[in-house]
């Protein structure tokens, strides 16, 4: 048999090798960000950071953890985080339920309302000027109210709703459960390995907004963490010291941007590397029970 | 008892489940009506010499101006032309890899060294454009500031390379960080489908005298086919709208030129230079082209494999 032979040998050996490479790739980038981040000005400026910092510092990190706008940006992530993966999930439950409920009249006429979007949008400038002309513009309306439908989930929610044995929910309206609470407390527990994927990957996206907060968020106070992020990252490659909130006035000691860069994005990257692999199991579970299903 | 109360108490049931399913869905439909219905009503803008002070309904009609307009303007074509070779190579290169990916990993018998690699793979697939183009942007610095091209320099003796500011490279750029980004997570739902085909089939081949090479050939990979195809026809049915995140976030003026893509070209010109009727022409164009590309591919995917969208 060939599973033995010599070729085979090779290839086992070339694989092990070509994959602990791919591992290093993903991982050398950050060593980098980080050994870059708690350097000091010499060695980042005459290129001798690598791999590892060389006269260990934190400032940078002080700096960053003490200032106010990414305090507050901070505050608005999590909180924009919370609130919109709990309405995202709510709204396209509730959605896809009624979808695929006998009891609804005309849900062929609503699954074709929700389905159009899906195909056909107005675009970037339609949207633009639209959230502009409900005026929600500069609030955080702008940024929870066109983030929690999600068309997607929806027909999801409904298909695997759909798929449920009837037995189920009839037995649940003999007893005279409404809806809201077969929904909730009898279908959510059978999906639920799909909705936590969902969940995650919502938070996740949310987390990392930041294009909603560039087309439409004037006041620093409202941004949100990595649009704060962009906003420093921006200020070197475009010279835009001038209006960055971010550029501190002469230190007395001298700085090199980039470290605090480094450190900026290693701040905002620290939630999410923390969390993630603890979810793993949750979204690959999720992701395999809606691949089987459909 | 009448039949007439048994009826209205009925009917009284009956419109108040309605009721409550309607508010259910209540949210769901007022928020497409604001954010996905008003705004195709505001295609009517592309017809229009749009002017923010008068608003949309009292600015002059101007008929097909603005798509002849894009369609003969050059800078356009320049914008479509970077579009499709990225969305080409990002086809080639980024839509292959998580499959090679998924198919190499099958053969790592080792099961704790598996699970660390697809463990680390997928970190970089949560993180935001804004901060993988933050860590590229120092790991490429074109001074020696940057580890690679610190490295080039000191211990290869070559010029600093300016990875992300040289025309040429961006694109490649563009492709290979995507893939960095991308590929473990995107390889799940190959895993998920190849460890849904059937062990028997493999024993069985495997008795027929079928070495691993041709198992994959034979087994794994007509395994794998109708998921492939399926997402091969999503991807082709996008070539247009290659991803305003990452191009925004990678490029700079200076690559502006090989950069440019329609998302991001609607961007500068639409927001930032406020030529409002133009680029919702050509978003809407994009749109058009996009859905009647999607309709094409899946028919094709149901003559080929049976399998479609819908």
């Amino acid at each position: 048999m060939n599973n033995t032979g010599v070729l085979r040998k090779i290839f086992v050996i070339f694989n092990y090798i070509a994959f602990t490479i791919f591992a290093l790739l993903i991982v050398v980038p950050f060593v980098h960000a980080i050994a870059v981040s708690f350097s000091d000005y010499q060695s980042v400026t005459y290129g001798h950071v690598k791999l590892l910092p060389i006269n260990p510092n934190a400032q940078f990190y002080l700096e960053i953890l003490t200032n106010g706008y990414f305090l507050i940006s901070f505050g608005n992530t999590t909180f924009l985080t919370i609130v919109n993966t709990f309405l995202v999930i709510i709204i396209s439950l509730a959605a896809g339920y009624v979808l695929g409920n006998k009891h609804m009249p005309g849900r062929k006429i609503l699954m074709y309302y929700v389905i159009i979007p899906m195909y056909f949008s107005g675009g970037m400038i339609p949207f633009y000027l639209t959230v502009r002309d409900l005026h929600l513009y500069n609030t955080y309306g702008a940024l929870i109210l066109p983030a929690i439908v999600n068309i997607f989930y929806i027909i999801v929610f409904r298909n695997s709703i759909a798929g449920i044995p009837a037995e189920l929910t009839e037995s649940a309206e003999l007893d005279g459960a409404g809806d809201f609470t077969i929904l909730f407390r009898i279908l959510l527990p059978v999906i639920l390995p799909m909705v936590t994927a969902f969940i995650i990957f919502s938070a996740i996206a949310y987390w990392n907004e930041w294009y909603n907060t560039m087309l439409f968020i004037k006041d620093k106070e409202k941004y949100t963490m990595q649009y704060w992020l962009r906003n420093l990252l921006m200020s070197r490659v475009f010279e835009d010291t001038r209006t960055n909130p971010y550029f501190l006035d002469p230190q007395k000691v001298i700085v090199n941007e980039k470290s605090r860069e480094m450190a900026a994005v290693l701040v905002t990257i620290l939630p999410i590397t923390i969390v993630y692999p603890f979810l793993q199991k949750y979204f690959i579970h999720g992701i395999i029970v809606g691949a089987v299903k459909g | 008892m009448d039949i007439a109360i048994k009826n209205s108490k009925k009917r009284k049931k009956v419109t108040k489940r309605v009721i409550g399913l309607s508010l259910m869905i209540a949210p769901a439909v007022v928020l497409l009506f604001l954010f996905s219905y008003i705004p195709l009503y505001g295609i009517i803008v592309s017809f229009k010499d749009y002017n923010t002070y008068v608003g949309i309904l009292k600015s002059p009609w101007v008929g097909l101006k603005h798509y002849i307009y894009f369609l003969t303007d050059p800078t356009f074509y320049k914008v479509l032309k970077n579009t499709l070779i990225i969305s080409f190579y990002d086809i080639i290169f980024g839509f292959t890899a998580p499959i090679v990916f998924a198919l190499l990993a099958n053969e790592i018998m080792n099961k704790s060294f598996k699970r660390v690699v697809q463990t680390i793979s997928y970190l970089p697939n949560f993180l935001s454009w804004v901060v993988v183009a933050g860590l590229m942007r120092q790991l490429l610095d074109p001074s020696i500031q940057g580890m690679v091209n610190s490295v080039l320099v000191n211990t290869f003796g070559i010029e600093p390379i300016y990875f992300l500011g040289i025309k040429k490279l961006f694109v490649p750029m563009a492709v290979i960080i995507d893939i960095w980004k991308n590929v473990g997570f995107s390889a799940i739902l190959y895993f998920a489908t190849i460890a849904g085909i059937s062990p028997s089939l493999y024993e069985a081949a495997s008795v027929d005298g079928a070495g691993r090479l041709r198992q994959t050939w034979h087994i794994t990979l007509p395994g794998m086919a109708s998921i492939i195809v399926l997402l091969f026809l999503l991807r082709i049915s996008s070539i247009f709208s290659v991803g305003f995140d990452r191009i925004f976030n990678m490029q700079n003026p200076m690559v502006y030129d090989t950069s440019e893509v329609i998302s991001t070209y609607v961007y500068h010109i639409g927001i930032q230079q406020a030529q409002h009727s133009l680029t919702t022409a050509i978003g809407f164009a994009q749109s058009v082209l996009g859905f009647t590309l999607l309709i094409f591919t899946n028919k094709l995917s149901k003559k080929v494999s049976g399998l479609g969208l819908y």
